[in-house]
Parts: C-alpha cells; structure tokens; sequence
C-alpha cells in the first residue's frame, strides 16, 4: 500500500516536469514573440494553436496532471502518511486548484476574444498583455507545483 | 543528501522542463504551421524561436545535457549501485543523442532567419526541422523519464 503513494508522486512528479516545461515555453517564448513579429500576425498562429492544436494536448495534460496531484494528496491523506512527505502534495494539490480556477474564470475566456476584434490591433495588443499577466501567474505556479512535487519526491528518497 | 542525489535532482528538474517545452513546440507549435502555412508560420518561428527562443534553448538544453553527464560521472565515482549506474548511462546517452538532433535541427530554424519567403521552400525547410525535432523530443522525454526512475531506485 506504501508503494501506492510513491508510485503516484513518481508519476505527477513526471508529467508536472512536462506541464511546467510547456507553461514555460509560453510565457518566455512564444507570447513574447508577438513584440517581434506584430500583434496581427501573431493572433493568426494564436489562433491556430492556442484555440487550435492546443486544444488536443492543453486539456488532457492540464487534467491529467491536476486529477493526479489530487489523487496523491487523497491517498497521501487516507494512509495518514507522515507530514513531512505530505505536506509538499497537499501544497501542490491546493496550488493546482488555484491554478484551475485562474485558467477557468480569466485565462481561457480571453484568447477566443481576439476572433470578435481580429482587425483592431489595440483591443488584440489588450488581449494579449492581458493573457499574458495570467499566464505568467499560471506559469510560476506550474514550477512551483513541478518544485513542490520534486520536494514530496526527495522526502521519500532522502 | 549526498552530492549525486542533489545532481541528480536539479538534472531531473532541467530535463523535465526541456521535454515539456520540446513536447509542446511538437505537438502545438510545429502542427500550427499547416492550419496557417508554411510562410505565417516562419514569422511566428522568426519571432520565437530565433527571439528569446537563441537564449533559453541553448541555456536548457545545454544544461540538461551537461548536468546529466556530470551526475553520470559522479555517481559512477561514488560507485553507486549498478541500477542506478545503468539508468544514469542510459539517460547520458539520449541526452547525447539528443544534442546530436539539435545539431541537426537548429542549423534549419536559424536559416529561416534569412529564407525568403517562398511556400515551397520554407515548407521544405520547417517539415526538416519537424523531422528532428520529433526525434529529439521523444529522446529528451525518454531521458526525463529516465532520470525519475533513477531518482526512484537511488532510495
């Protein structure tokens, strides 16, 4: 049964390396690339991806990851395993549930936005700084949440 | 916490990031290009891959890579167990292997920067690029994964 909740850090641990990596492509290159190559052409691959291809590989990575750390604290909570191993899964787990409800109630409603505005570069260059203030939020947390997972992980080890 | 298990961590967290950031341009990114096409799609790429993307890839992949052979060494130095030991060659080399894509995938994003913009041609150039990008994604994933088994068996 002990083996359960190692089994499960091992595997959040992995796909959260794998989240935060991809948040992190976000907010340090992708978003910031629209400075260089104009707000407009930026909005049509915005709208290939973000609405686009993200949309296979965002949500079953985002649940995934978030229905796993949850598993964990649960099952971490039911073996009353000691706090110090603990502690980092429940703080990952409320992190997720933060991090779910800023892409849930601000960041998703605001890319679909710059189709209603597709020829206004204002309202789009809006958009954007907008996004980007909440993913940079969403990105500190995914390696925060990849950190707290690394540190449950190292409590087992060390 | 002995010197190999702290490398060993930090070389976990660095090859974790670098495979999600590879897996994203792999599977959101690069398909993006036939929804826009080839020439939208190398502006997109002129603006990331060749802006911040010259600093922060060379930064994480150089590194994944260097702290994966430095533990490699160290735990062989400690004469770590044998488990532990394969694990961390195993990974050495798809990290290994991983830099020699790169090698071969870089040279054609950085010629974008001055391909004109003709379909065809960036086309040609981006699918080549798509190639071995696929190849060093799923080796750098390999790798992470790797390194969190190592992780796991160095209890």
């Amino acid at each position: 049964m002990g083996n359960i909740i190692i089994v499960l850090v091992v595997v959040t641990t992995a796909l959260c390396g794998i989240a935060a990596g991809a948040s992190l492509d976000v907010s340090i290159r992708q978003l910031p690339a629209r400075h260089r190559m104009g707000i407009m052409a930026y909005s049509v691959y915005s709208q290939a991806t973000d609405l686009g291809t993200a949309r296979i590989w965002y949500p079953p990575l985002g649940i995934g990851t978030l229905l796993l750390a949850l598993a964990t604290a649960v099952v971490a909570y039911l073996q009353h395993t000691a706090l110090s191993h603990a502690l980092p899964m429940y703080l990952a787990a409320v992190c997720w549930v933060v991090h779910l409800l800023i892409t849930l109630l601000w960041a998703l409603p605001t890319l679909p936005r710059q189709r209603q505005v597709a020829d206004d570069e204002g309202q789009l260059a809006t958009i954007f700084n907008q996004f980007e203030r909440l993913q940079t939020v969403r990105a500190a947390l995914d390696v925060l949440i990849f950190a707290l997972t690394l540190w449950a992980f190292a409590s087992f080890i060390c | 916490m002995n010197l190999v298990l702290l490398l060993l961590g930090i070389a976990t967290a660095i090859n974790g990031l670098l495979a999600g950031l590879n897996v994203d341009t792999a599977l959101v990114k690069l398909p993006a290009r036939r929804r826009i096409g080839a020439v939208a799609y190398a502006t997109f790429a002129r603006g990331n891959d060749l802006g911040n993307g010259l600093l922060v890839y060379p930064l994480l992949g150089v590194g994944a890579a260097l702290l994966t052979v430095l533990t490699t060494l160290f735990a062989f130095l400690s004469q770590e167990r044998m488990e532990v030991l394969l694990l961390l060659s195993l990974a050495t080399l798809l990290s290994l292997l991983h830099t020699g894509a790169t090698t071969r995938a870089a040279p054609l994003m950085l010629s974008l920067k001055t391909t004109p913009d003709d379909e065809a041609l960036v086309s040609a150039k981006l699918d080549r690029f798509a190639h071995w990008h696929a190849l060093r994604a799923t080796l750098q994933v390999l790798a992470f994964f790797l390194l969190v088994w190592a992780l796991m068996v160095s209890r």
